[in-house]
């Protein structure tokens, strides 16, 4: 059999493999969803986070660390406003949690610079830019993706997230995210980065990057409320980080009376938002992991909004229950 | 991948924003992106979340996409990405876990029982480079960069799983 014939029989022995097109088609209509509630939540970061950046464009002089993150690259603020996407990089670079780096590495004509990084909670961040690439490299195919390919060597419980990026006249500039995916988020990490190819150019660019936090503060809740019937939350855990807090709860709703059903918003009695906005809401196992601004206080109530839309109506509508997320009596560990 | 009209006018649509768009374009290539993803990553239920995965990649980077005549190969190139994330990610429970590599039932064909249990034993690189040299149709330089190994390496491996094939393969192929 030549290489033609082999081909050709391959081909069509893949061909052959049966494919579940409903579950196909409904995967992808979930992905589009998924996509459409952290657009939602990007629309609202843009907004905070240009109030941000011109509310602290003064910050920098008397914030060491914003300082220092600006003077490593001027474009880091434009660059965050406008591609930073859905990644909380440009929140830590205005608040200070992200701090400057300098590392860098030339291969093969192209330079890798990594100029700032965050490690929050569950996330690792990581700002740079590929400069020395030729027109044709950057638009390979005609398109501006960039072709980076990370290789994080082997490190259980650390994976790569997302990629933003914008492309420049002589490269690209991106932030990376990594998410932790253990159950804790360890006081310290040491993330090596290796990169092997920029849009089809093989190279060797490697960084060891070492990213350190205080240790997270959890709180094990109990209790079911109803939110409505057929909805019930039931909070698991309050973790405290160096940095924000996190709520973990579960979200249990009839899946043949609704259509979908989320938390969208939990506000104390001053009226003030728990929510992080700038970081993503996570779901795994079941489990919804809802990043806030910090946690929740003791014995106090909080104002808990569900959005829920039922298979018989085609609008979506609010509910808010006043609820006690940690009793008083919950300790940390 | 070449696209009709009505694909190009999707695509079209679907850089501009169109979600509805994006969605129609993956769905009339179903198939494709699911074998594609099924030979990555061995399970159906794995194929499909590779396929959420990269769909929900694709909506928020689409507009990045300067030519709407590249849309599969770029999509292509998400769903591989993610897949190779989905594979190391299982490859890691599987290695504290030490379930054994799972296939998806094949329902009736007997050759796609066949691929599939050969596919099962070679291992996922072999089912890479396989894929993509005999599905995708990538040269073995584009196999070497999508998958950041040497030429050499992918060389061996095509020839490994060759062989490994011979026998679904039938004929006097000399791997």
């Amino acid at each position: 059999m030549d290489e033609r014939q082999t081909r050709a029989k391959v081909h069509e022995m893949i061909d052959e493999i049966p494919v579940p097109t409903a579950a196909v088609n409904a995967a992808i209509g979930r992905g589009v969803a998924a996509a459409g509630k952290k657009r939602h939540w990007g629309k609202r970061l843009v907004l905070a986070a240009a109030v941000l950046v011109i509310g602290t464009a003064g910050a920098a002089a008397v914030n060491p660390a914003v300082g220092q993150a600006v003077s490593n690259a001027a474009w880091l603020g434009e660059f965050y406003l406008l591609h930073g996407g859905q990644n909380p990089a440009r929140a830590f670079h205005v608040n200070g949690t992200a701090t400057a780096l300098a590392e860098q590495v030339t291969s093969h004509g192209l330079t890798v610079r990594l100029v700032e990084a965050y490690y929050s909670g569950k996330e690792i961040g990581i700002t740079g830019e590929v400069t020395g690439m030729t027109h044709a490299q950057i638009y390979k195919n005609g398109e501006d993706e960039l072709g980076l390919d990370n290789q994080i060597t082997p490190l259980p419980g650390v994976e790569a997230d997302s990629l933003d990026f914008a492309p420049t006249k002589t490269g690209y500039r991106f932030t990376e995210t990594y998410r932790i995916t253990r159950a804790k988020a360890p006081t310290s990490v040491r993330l090596p980065i290796t990169i092997t190819h920029i849009n089809g150019v093989r190279g060797d660019w490697r960084f060891k990057l070492n990213f350190r936090q205080k240790p997270a503060v959890t709180h094990e809740l109990s209790g079911n409320y109803t939110l409505r019937p057929g909805v019930t939350l039931a909070p698991l855990q309050a973790v405290k980080y160096s940095q924000g807090a996190e709520l973990r709860f579960s979200l249990k709703f009839d899946q043949e009376q609704y259509l979908d059903a989320a938390i969208t918003d939990i506000r104390g009695a001053d009226g003030h938002s728990l929510l992080d906005l700038s970081n993503g809401f996570d779901t795994k196992n079941g489990v919804n992991s809802l990043p806030l601004k910090q946690l929740p206080n003791a014995g106090q109530s909080y104002r808990v909004r569900l959005d829920y839309q039922l298979k018989t109506q085609k609008r979506g509508h609010t509910v808010v229950r006043e609820i006690v997320l940690v009793p008083k009596a919950t300790g940390g560990k | 991948m070449a696209l009709t009209e009505t694909e190009l006018a999707l695509a079209q649509a679907a850089i501009a924003g169109d979600r509805q768009a994006l969605s129609q374009l993956l769905q009339r290539r179903g198939d494709y992106l699911y074998r594609t993803a099924y030979l990555y990553v061995g399970t159906q239920a794995d194929a499909l979340d590779v396929i959420q995965e990269a769909t929900t990649k694709a909506v928020s980077a689409v507009r990045h996409l300067r030519e709407p005549g590249y849309f599969y190969t770029w999509f292509t190139r998400i769903l591989i990405r993610q897949a190779q994330a989905v594979y190391a990610r299982r490859q890691r429970e599987t290695s504290v876990a030490a379930v054994p590599e799972r296939v998806a039932p094949a329902t009736d064909p007997v050759v796609a029982l066949d691929l599939g249990q050969a596919l099962a034993k070679l291992g996922a690189n072999y089912r890479q480079v396989l894929d993509l040299f005999y599905y995708q149709d990538l040269s073995i330089t584009d196999i070497s960069g999508v998958l950041g190994i040497p030429e050499a390496t992918v060389k061996t491996r095509l020839r490994r799983g060759r062989a490994a094939l011979r026998d679904v393969l039938g004929g006097d192929y000399n791997g």
